[in-house]
C-alpha cells in the first residue's frame, strides 16, 4: 500500500476513483492508494432530529421531505466549509461530521467553535423547519478537540474522509446518548474551561464531565463577516438552481437484479428493499493514536493496515451472495446495504439472510476467511467488530441518494433500517464479537439463530448474540443434516443407508 | 424398433417415473425421449435417453430437478440435475460437474448397489428400489447445496459424509464396500418386511 502523508488540504481534496486500488496494483498510474494527514482540531458532530414518521420515510411525500432535509443540512454545512478552517468530513444521513482546524484548544479556538455551532444551529432551525414543518424536532451537536489522523482513500469513490482518534470518536459516541437538548452543543468540560464566554454556563454545571451550551439562544461571536455571508448566499444560489419543488421520489421503481446506484440523486433517489448492515471495528483508533505518536513511518504502516482492513468486506459480500452496495466508511465502521436477488422475497432476506450476515461477518468457523489471501486472512482474524443489522416491517425500504457538495459527493441512505442498524450497533453494552438487531427483526428471524439473540440491560428494544453462539447454532444445523439422514424432499420411505457423494 | 431397445426405453421410463414418484414434486413430471449424440454416423445407433423433469420442493423453495436415464442405468448412474441459483455448479468440493450434474454416488458403488438390490428384492422390484435410492442420494446432495447456501458455507462440512476425490475415493469405497453393501442389504430387507406387513394389514379378510 502506497500512502502519502501530507497536509489536510491535499488529503481533503484528494478525489479517488472507484476501483483505484485495483488500478494501482495492476500498474496504473495513480501514485497513491491513500492520502493521510495528522491534524489537531475540533471534531464536531451534528444530529438533526425529525419525527419517526419522517425518519422511516414510508410514504412518497415523507421520503421526499427527508431527502430535502438531508440535502439542506449538507448544503448548510458544505457552504460553511468554504471558509478556510472548516472541513466537511462526513454526511451520514441526518448526522454530519465537520472538522475545525485549530492546533490549540484555547479561548480563541473555542470561540470559533461556539460561533460555528451557533451559526449551524440557527441556520438549521430556520431552513430545515421551513422544509419539514412540525416533523423537524431539533438539532444538537457534540464536539471535542484533539489529535486525529485523517484518511482519504478513493476506494469508495467520492466519499467521506475517515478520521481516527479519540477526538473524532468521543463526540460521535456522546451524541448517541439521549440527554442533549435541542439547540445545544456539548463539549468536554476541559474544553469549555478555555473560554471566558462560558463562565456562567460552567458555573451552573460544575462537576459535570461535559458542558451543555445553548448555542441557539446564547450570544456568541458571529461565525461569518457580512462579506462572507454575502459570498455564501451567492454560492448557495448557484448550488441549488433546480429548487426543491422538482424533487421526485419514485416508490414504484423496481430494482431488477442490480440496483442502479449511480442514478440515485436527491432529486430522484434509488428506492430499494434490503438490509442495512453496520460493523464497527474495535481498538483500531487506539493503535492509530499510538502510531501517530511514533511518527510518519509508524503511521503509514497502520494506515496501510487499515487499507487492507477495508478489503475485508470483499470476501464477506461475495459469500453472502446478495446484491450489495457499500456506503462510505464512517470512521472505522463498515456500512452496506444488501438488496433482494431477482425473484427473492423480502421475508427470506429478513428471516434467513439477516442472521447469516451476523454469522459470516464475525466468521467464527473461518468459512469466509478461507477465501481470502494469506496476508488478508492474518489481518482479518485479528480484528474484533460489533455489528448492527436491520430490515424492518416496511419491506426493508431504503432510500439511497448521492448528495453533492462543492468538493465531494456523499452517498446517503435513509429509512427505518438505516436508523435501527445504527442504533443497534451503538447501543450501550454491545461488545466486540457481538451483533445486535431490533426486536421487530428478531421476531421474524429463523431458528436456530433466533434463540441465540437475547435482550440485555440497557439494550432498549434490541437483542444481541455473541459470535460463538451464532457459530454453534450454525454447526448444529450442519450436524442436524448429518444425523437426520432423512431427506425432507423425498416422500418415499427412507432406505436406511447413508449417502456418500463422490467426484472423480 | 427392436425388442431390446423397446424394453430398455420402457425400463428407463419406469426408472424416471419411480424417481419422481419418490420425491415431493410440485408440478407434473414432464417426460421426453432423446438420443445420445454419437461421435460418428457409423457408430451404433444412439442409446435412448429418457429425460424427466419437475419442480421439487426443497426446504422453503422449489427447484427444477431433472434426471436423464439411459438403458445402461444399471452400470452408469443416471444423471441428476438441479437448476437453482443456490446450486454450486462445476464445483468438485460440492460434488457437481461442469454441466451441472450431481455426483451423488461413486460409479462402482452404484453398480454394486444395483446388483445388491436385484439380489435382495428380486428383478421385479429392482427398478423401483434403484430409482428410490437414486432419488434419496440425489436429493440428499441437492438439499446439502440448499443448506450450504442458506448458511453461506464456503467449504463442504467435514461432518457430511462423502468419498474423497479421485483414486483416494475409489480406495475408500473399496475398503468400505463389504460393509456398505451389507448395510444396504439389511435396509432393503427391513423395507421389504415393512411393505409385506403393511400389505397384510390392509388386505381384506
Amino acid at each position: 500500500m502506497n500512502v502519502k502523508v501530507t497536509n489536510l488540504s491535499e488529503t481533503a481534496t484528494f478525489r479517488g476513483q472507484r476501483g483505484q486500488i485495483t488500478a494501482f496494483n495492476a500498474g496504473g498510474s495513480t501514485p497513491y492508494d491513500a492520502y493521510v494527514t495528522s491534524v489537531d482540531g475540533y471534531h464536531v458532530y451534528l444530529d438533526v432530529w425529525v419525527s419517526q414518521k419522517l425518519s422511516i420515510a414510508e410514504s412518497k411525500s415523507d421520503a421526499e421531505k427527508l431527502l430535502r432535509v438531508i440535502d439542506e443540512i449538507t448544503d448548510i454545512a458544505s457552504t460553511s466549509a468554504t471558509v478556510d478552517d472548516i472541513w466537511l468530513f462526513e454526511v451520514q444521513g441526518l448526522r454530519i461530521h465537520v472538522f475545525i482546524d485549530a492546533s490549540q484548544c484555547n479561548a480563541v479556538s473555542v470561540g470559533r467553535l461556539l460561533a460555528f455551532a451557533s451559526y449551524m444551529t440557527k441556520s438549521i432551525h430556520k431552513r430545515v423547519r421551513r422544509i419539514a414543518g412540525d416533523d423537524y424536532q431539533g438539532t444538537c451537536m457534540a464536539a471535542a478537540h484533539g489529535h486525529a489522523v485523517v484518511l482519504s482513500t478513493g476506494r469508495e469513490g467520492d466519499d467521506s474522509l475517515i478520521s481516527f482518534g479519540d477526538a473524532a470518536n468521543r463526540p460521535a459516541k456522546r451524541l448517541g446518548r439521549d440527554d442533549i437538548s435541542d439547540g445545544h452543543l456539548v463539549i468536554p468540560m476541559d474544553v469549555a474551561n478555555q473560554s471566558p464566554l462560558l463562565e456562567a454556563t460552567r458555573a451552573q454545571q460544575s462537576g459535570n464531565t461535559w458542558c451543555h451550551i445553548d448555542v441557539l439562544h446564547g450570544a456568541f461571536p458571529n461565525f461569518l463577516s457580512k462579506e462572507e455571508v454575502k459570498t455564501l448566499e451567492a454560492l448557495v444560489e448557484s448550488l441549488t438552481p433546480d429548487g426543491t419543488a422538482n424533487r421526485i421520489v419514485n416508490f414504484a421503481a423496481t430494482i431488477d437484479g442490480v440496483v442502479n446506484l449511480e442514478a440515485g440523486t436527491v432529486r430522484e433517489p434509488t428506492v430499494a428493499n434490503g438490509l442495512v448492515f453496520r460493523a464497527d471495528l474495535h481498538g483500531f483508533t487506539k493503535r492509530v493514536e499510538e502510531a501517530s505518536m511514533r511518527g510518519d513511518q509508524a503511521l503509514q504502516a497502520v494506515v496501510g493496515e487499515f487499507l487492507l482492513i477495508m478489503q475485508i468486506p470483499d470476501a464477506f459480500e461475495k459469500v453472502i451472495g446478495q446484491p450489495a452496495t457499500r456506503l462510505p466508511w464512517a470512521g472505522d465502521c463498515y456500512n452496506a446495504v444488501f438488496f433482494l436477488k431477482n425473484g427473492q422475497q423480502y421475508r427470506d432476506l429478513r428471516e434467513n439472510v439477516l442472521p447469516i450476515t451476523c454469522l459470516r461477518w464475525h466468521d467464527p468457523d473461518g468459512q469466509v476467511n478461507s477465501t481470502r489471501s494469506d496476508d488478508l486472512r492474518k489481518i482479518a482474524v485479528r480484528q474484533q467488530w460489533s455489528v448492527g443489522v436491520s430490515g424492518g416491517d416496511n419491506a426493508g425500504r431504503v432510500l439511497l441518494a448521492n448528495v453533492q457538495t462543492p468538493h465531494r459527493q456523499f452517498m446517503v441512505a435513509a429509512g427505518w433500517a438505516v436508523k435501527h442498524s445504527f442504533e443497534a450497533q451503538n447501543t450501550s453494552g454491545l461488545g466486540e464479537g457481538e451483533s445486535a438487531v431490533h426486536h421487530e427483526d428478531h421476531a421474524q428471524m429463523c431458528q436456530p439463530f433466533k434463540d441465540t439473540f437475547d435482550s440485555w440491560d440497557g439494550g432498549r428494544g434490541y437483542r444481541k448474540a455473541a459470535k460463538e453462539n451464532l457459530g454453534s447454532a450454525a454447526a448444529e444445523e450442519v450436524k442436524k443434516l448429518t444425523a437426520e439422514k432423512v431427506v425432507g424432499s423425498v416422500t418415499a420411505p427412507h432406505i436406511q443407508v447413508s449417502s456418500r457423494p463422490y467426484c472423480g | 424398433m427392436d425388442n431390446a431397445r423397446a424394453i430398455a426405453e420402457c425400463e428407463a421410463l419406469t426408472f424416471a417415473s419411480h424417481f419422481f414418484g419418490a420425491v415431493k414434486t410440485v408440478t407434473p413430471v414432464l417426460f421426453s425421449l432423446a438420443g445420445e449424440k454419437t461421435a460418428s454416423c457409423l457408430a451404433a445407433p444412439p442409446l435412448p435417453i429418457i429425460e424427466a423433469s419437475a419442480s421439487v420442493s426443497i426446504g422453503d423453495c422449489n427447484a427444477s430437478v431433472a434426471i436423464k436415464t439411459t438403458a445402461d442405468w444399471r452400470t452408469v448412474p443416471p444423471r441428476v440435475y438441479c437448476h437453482a441459483d443456490w446450486m454450486r455448479a462445476n464445483n468438485q468440493d460440492w460434488h457437481t460437474y461442469d454441466d451441472g450434474h450431481l455426483c451423488f454416488a461413486h460409479e462402482k458403488e452404484w453398480r454394486d448397489s444395483v446388483v445388491t438390490i436385484e439380489e435382495t428384492v428380486g428383478p421385479q422390484q429392482t427398478v423401483e428400489f434403484a430409482a428410490r435410492l437414486c432419488a434419496q442420494n440425489g436429493l440428499s446432495l441437492i438439499e446439502r447445496h440448499y443448506q450450504g447456501s442458506r448458511l453461506c458455507l464456503v467449504r463442504w462440512p467435514s461432518e457430511w459424509e462423502a468419498l474423497s476425490h479421485g483414486e483416494k475415493g475409489t480406495l475408500e469405497y473399496e475398503r468400505s464396500k463389504a460393509q456398505c453393501l451389507s448395510e444396504l442389504r439389511a435396509a432393503l430387507m427391513a423395507e421389504l418386511s415393512l411393505c409385506r406387513r403393511t400389505a397384510q394389514a390392509t388386505e381384506p379378510r
